[in-house]
């Protein structure tokens, strides 16, 4: 025999309701109060955003490019992602706040790089944008995590980078020494101008100076050299008329030569008298060269008049200290390339959105969670009902009664004293 | 308490259908029952009293429940309404012995809606049929049932008193216990 299938009316609803109007008040309650609990005895969580900007570095050393790879977005999220994740920069992170000692076994800092980890993304935002959230149980702490982080990153990230130009560095400098050494007269380099006890914007902007002042030494010695190149390539009176005849004698073998067999007594004799010539004008050279060498144990001497040799002599003090130049402008543009590459480690350059102090803990508002707790008591609550309504038999509606009787149902006697 | 007009007017209703059904079943003497005291036999018989001279012209009487056993003889105009018989407490169906049996045309079965189950109406129905009692039909006292309308303002005049307080019965609940 079939069951037949109970009375359901918006009506029938709402009398299961009513009669079940305890649990309708008390769940609710009971979630309201569960959620003030909840929110008092749980753990306040602050977290510190920050916005990074990891832009290409293609051509940090000039001598060793082939060293720094090719950087994409495409290669360097992953990397850049590996390095948030790393366990080593959690550690030194740890270790920078003071979360470590020295002597925690590798098992604590198993655990405290694991919870770390735990409290913080690093999330791509597209192009060379990274979003860095951190938590922590005060806003303190999750501020101070978040500079450590990045700190940490930006050193980890830079390393490379950073080896390669010190290493350039040390060879212009062991360059500039050796220049130096050669040539103890130059006066000192603007480079070596004291920086400690500066910080790092009035150190840098003393290497800008000393680079640009290095630049216009290095302009004005090439200009120097190039003027005294052209001094000393041209030749000497007596050179001038050597070569005036030896032109002249040879246009006249040409024309004899045109004019003449081989045998003519004339052709020989021109011939005799080129030789002659070009044997004289290579005398005139070479008793230059001798006099130019000579010049260079002298050079420098004051007082000594402008002659040839002195020329030649200051040449030489020019081409020293064209080299010494070159070698000071390239040991500045290193030094000036280390200073913004540990400028960038100071969190001056990339991070686009520094971090920030929170004031808000994290998570909804006390009323929202109240409100969402009052909800979801409501819909437990409903559940509950509709629950005991499924195992309850009793007569939901005067057709049930006829049914259940087999006579008509008279009507329904309503509520109210009689 | 006075009864407000819409009360009025459907106990009037009620008791119109019940002579009615009655009437055409030509029942002269009907005994209330149901499965529990407390349903509301006695307040069906109240209504009865009270709105029968306005729905019908013959005479009629409501008896207590101690008149159950007096033996009524068939009677060709009027009606007795017997208050009645809990058929699942105390006796239960026993009462109706053949002689208390052959004094009544037929049985009406008041249930309380949202507490009577079918199981306990189910049982009645069968006791009746057992004792080859007629039911002439059932009645759903809505005791423990308002409409939404109802309970907005039963509550609505609760509160407005001072102090505010439910009306009784509003929030009432009963669970039968299993027959």
């Amino acid at each position: 025999m079939n069951k037949p299938l109970r009375e359901v009316n918006a009506e029938t609803l709402f009398q299961l309701a009513m009669r079940r109007w305890d649990l309708i008040v008390l769940l609710p309650l009971l979630t309201l109060l569960g959620a003030g609990i909840a929110w008092r005895v749980l753990p306040t969580k602050y977290e510190s955003t920050a916005r990074l900007l990891i832009p290409e570095q293609q051509t940090v050393n000039p001598f060793m490019k082939e060293m720094v790879e090719e950087w994409s977005v495409v290669q360097r999220m992953p990397l850049v992602e590996s390095v948030f994740l790393s366990h080593d920069t959690s550690e030194q992170v740890l270790r920078r706040l003071g979360r470590l000692e020295p002597s925690s076994s590798a098992k604590e800092v198993n655990d405290a790089v694991m919870e770390f980890q735990g409290s913080f993304d690093a999330i791509p935002l597209g192009g060379e944008l990274v979003l860095i959230k951190v938590r922590g149980k005060t806003p303190d702490e999750a501020y101070d995590a978040a500079r450590a982080l990045i700190e940490t990153f930006t050193e980890r990230i830079m390393r490379p980078q950073r080896e390669t130009v010190r290493a350039s560095s040390l060879f212009f400098e062991e360059q500039l020494k050796q220049l130096r050494g050669n040539n103890p007269e130059v006066s000192p380099s603007l480079g070596e101008l004291q920086e400690e006890g500066k910080g790092p914007i009035e150190a840098e902007s003393n290497l800008r100076r000393a680079l640009a002042e290095a630049e216009a030494r290095l302009a004005r010695v090439s200009y120097e050299v190039k003027r005294s190149q052209e001094a000393l390539s041209q030749p000497s009176p007596g050179e001038s008329e050597l070569r005036k005849q030896l032109s002249s004698a040879r246009r006249r073998l040409y024309r004899l030569e045109q004019r003449y067999g081989d045998r003519h007594p004339e052709l020989a004799t021109a011939k005799l008298r080129v030789r002659e010539l070009q044997r004289a004008v290579k005398r005139e050279q070479e008793g230059a060269y001798d006099v130019l060498a000579k010049s260079e144990e002298t050079a420098g001497t004051a007082g000594e008049p402008k002659t040839a040799a002195s020329e030649a002599a200051r040449h030489q003090t020019l081409l020293l200290e064209l080299r010494e130049a070159m070698a000071e402008v390239e040991l500045l543009r290193n030094q000036l390339l280390t200073k913004t590459l540990s400028t960038f480690g100071d969190g001056k350059v990339w991070q686009v959105e520094a971090p920030v102090l929170p004031t808000q803990p994290l998570g909804p508002p006390f009323w929202l969670v109240l409100l969402a707790a009052l909800l979801a008591g409501i819909v437990l609550a409903l559940l509950a009902v509709a629950f005991f309504a499924a195992f309850d038999d009793s007569m939901r509606s005067e057709r049930e009664l006829a049914d259940a009787i087999g006579a008509p149902s008279f009507g329904r006697m309503p509520r109210g004293e009689a | 308490m006075s009864k407000s007009s819409e009360v009025r007017r459907a106990e009037h209703s009620l008791v119109a259908r019940a002579f009615h059904i009655v009437q055409a079943a030509n029942a002269r003497r009907i005994l209330l029952v149901s499965p529990h005291d407390g349903d509301g036999k006695s307040r069906f018989a109240r209504c009865i009293q009270e709105y029968a001279s306005a729905v019908t012209e013959e005479p009629c009487q409501v008896l207590s429940r101690s008149s159950v056993r007096v033996p009524l003889e068939p009677m060709e105009r009027g009606y007795f309404w017997v208050d009645g018989v809990s058929l699942l407490e105390g006796e239960g169906a026993a009462v109706l012995f053949p002689a208390v049996r052959a004094s009544f045309d037929g049985a009406v079965l008041i249930a309380r809606g949202m507490v009577t189950t079918r199981k306990e109406l189910a049982a009645c129905a069968a006791q009746l049929r057992d004792l080859d009692m007629p039911v002439l039909g059932g009645v759903w006292n809505a005791i423990e049932s308002p409409t939404p309308a109802q309970m907005a303002r039963a509550f609505r005049q609760g509160l407005l008193r001072w102090p505010p307080q439910l009306p009784p019965g509003a929030l009432a609940r009963q669970f039968r216990r299993s027959s």
